[in-house]
């Protein structure tokens, strides 16, 4: 296990590379000279020389790669161009707003879909099955920013229950969490329901019952171990689309997080801020996909750890 | 499935009976697939959205850029507009049969376009395997590891916010999934009998590719098709929404509702309706996507 858990850090290294090399490229990319675009429209030549000289960019392709790669690693995001202020003092509460908020909605999503999905299954065609199999159609067909535009006008508009933005209170991050909540835990009960009918038709299931193991027993110890799997294997698959909906709920729920950091710096052309926000979009991708990865090792025993 | 001895050149008669045998398929297939009343419900939602976006023009009671500042934020039903209007008085309703253009076209366009590229890559990333094979498999791989969003953040911070930057950002991530799909076919089929007889007969590489091994994957490709077309359109119109696709005044879904927030306490109904519409559209392609998948591939059935 401890094996595993170190070639898959180490496994991390080259693909933050990969990123970062992208991240770094995509100012050379942009049509247009770099010093130009961080210098702004109208800039006179020779505030276009001054910024070239004072952000290295007269330097080599490499030397600056790795002068900037330095930098982030020191914690030195650089300026925003839009605030003029250090990027890293605005930084880590959004990323810790981030993070939080899609742990949040993989737990709500997993405990609601696996409730739906078991008691789905052990009720099959019954009416409550009927409906969730419905309402779960529905949760993968909905987009994130839709469902938490019409949870604000439900719950705060015409209820008033619950506020429209703001997460200084805890009640601040029930609708956001609870809208990215909805595709994961859609997804999660379609999935162990198939799964659980599947499972519970198995003849070591069979052979259990045949055993007069209590019903209770037999589900909890056999069953539901199975689902517990699917839930991971979910989860897994659907975590980049659980990024591109928390950049949509951050957006609605007007929530300062990464994603909408990097939103509204793309539509500032703040170039500083655009690289560090989608480091940290793919940092944090890679983060829980680590986390997913080694809970299915611990929660299946059938994955070899070398 | 489809049959997989349609050999190379044959006579009159032989292609006779092939389409014959074709229809008959395709009779046995509508058989099956109109038994599953919620699969014909999404095929009617996706038909009513095609019909809505080619007739546009002729069924749209308003011109959906015209505005009218005396009309401003009419309720749904008031002087004749169906689903009221929004800020400037433009005609919601219109706007919304308008918008099923763009979806269905970055819906559509971005997921035609990752098949047209990564459908032949995974064709020969399967049939050459060995070096070609895996250095394009590894290079999909790196795409795939990359989240939609993010993809779509970097591409449109390059580009700039554009509809059909979008659209370019989606068909780049689609790309790496049907290349994937078409190379674990391939690697299937490769070995069996009916290759074998056609090399041995000295048919190209090529032909057997795109004669025998081919067809074999239409029936999947489909299915992935369909579903992936759904999400386009819900991460585009997440694109729209964000201010990172299609720009206002285009009469674009996600753009429509970014617009609408900002009147959510006093005119709901510009959310409400075009949210609905992504909504009926991802819903009628996800049942059409599922009862495809049931009647063509029933061991895809998860």
């Amino acid at each position: 296990m401890f094996k595993y858990l170190k070639r898959r850090l180490l496994m991390l290294i080259p693909l933050l590379l990969v990123v970062s090399i992208i991240v770094f490229s995509m100012i050379h990319l942009m049509p247009g000279d770099p010093a130009m675009i961080i210098a702004g429209e109208g800039a006179s030549q020779a505030d276009i020389e001054a910024v070239k000289h004072k952000h290295g960019l007269d330097k080599p392709l490499f030397v600056q790669y790795f002068t900037w790669l330095g930098n982030i690693i020191r914690g030195d995001f650089g300026k925003s161009l839009r605030t003029g202020r250090p990027i890293s003092q605005e930084i880590g509460f959004r990323f810790v707003n981030t993070i939080k908020l899609a742990t949040l909605a993989i737990v709500i999503g997993s405990i609601l879909g696996l409730v739906m999905g078991i008691v789905s299954a052990t009720k099959r065609y019954s009416f409550f099955d009927n409906v969730t199999m419905v309402i779960a159609m529905v949760g993968v067909s909905i987009t994130p920013f839709y469902l938490g535009l019409m949870s604000i006008l439900l719950f705060s508009v015409k209820l008033g229950w619950l506020p429209m933005m703001g997460v200084e209170s805890w009640k601040g991050w029930i609708l956001p969490a609870t809208t990215l909540a909805f595709r994961p835990a859609a997804m999660i009960a379609r999935m162990t329901r198939s799964n659980m009918l599947e499972i519970l038709g198995q003849d070591y299931i069979l052979s259990a019952r045949a055993l007069g193991l209590p019903n209770k027993v037999v589900f909890v110890k056999y069953a539901l171990r199975n689902a517990l799997n699917t839930v991971v294997t979910v989860i897994g698959l659907q975590l980049g689309l659980l990024m591109g909906g928390a950049v949509m709920t951050e957006t609605v729920f007007s929530l300062p997080g990464i994603g909408r950091l990097a939103v509204e710096s793309i539509k500032g052309r703040d170039f500083p801020s655009i690289q560090v926000s989608v480091l940290l979009i793919a940092l944090s991708f890679v983060i829980i996909n680590l986390a997913v990865d080694i809970l299915y090792a611990i929660i299946n025993p059938r994955i070899s750890y070398n | 499935m489809e049959s997989n001895n349609n050999t190379a050149s044959m006579p009159m008669n032989d292609a006779k009976m092939e389409r014959e045998a074709r229809i008959r398929e395709l009779k046995r297939f509508w058989l099956q697939f109109s038994k599953r009343p919620v699969a014909v419900l999404g095929l009617v939602i996706v038909l009513i959205f095609l019909v809505m976006c080619i007739t546009a023009p002729l069924i749209a009671p308003f011109d959906p850029y015209e505005s009218d500042t005396s009309k401003r934020l009419l309720k749904p039903g008031e002087e004749g507009h169906i689903l009221g209007t929004d800020e400037l008085g433009r005609d919601l309703f219109s706007r919304i049969i308008f918008g099923s253009r763009y979806s269905l076209l970055i819906g559509v366009g971005s997921v035609g376009l990752g098949a047209l590229i990564g459908i032949p890559i995974g064709l020969i990333a399967g049939y050459y395997e060995g070096k070609i094979g895996n250095v394009l498999m590894r290079i999909m791989d790196v795409f795939l590891a990359f989240p939609n969003i993010l993809l779509a953040l970097i591409i449109v911070s390059i580009l700039g916010p554009s509809l059909y930057n979008a659209l370019i950002a989606l068909s780049i991530w689609s790309i790496p999934s049907f290349a994937r799909i078409a190379r674990s076919e391939v690697l299937a089929l490769k070995n069996n009998e009916f290759v074998e007889a056609s090399k041995a007969m000295g048919s190209r590489d090529s032909w057997i590719v795109l004669w025998h091994i081919f067809p074999n994957l239409v029936s999947q490709l489909i299915v992935w098709i369909t579903l992936n077309i759904s999400s386009a359109i819900l991460t585009g119109a997440g694109l729209g929404f964000l201010g990172l696709g299609a720009q206002p005044p285009s009469p674009e879904w996600g753009v429509m509702l970014a617009n609408g927030r900002q009147y959510i306490m006093r005119a709901h109904h510009l959310t409400t309706y075009p949210g609905l519409a992504i909504l009926f559209l991802a819903l009628g392609l996800n049942l059409l996507g599922d009862g495809l998948r049931d009647t063509l591939d029933p061991r895809l059935k998860d």
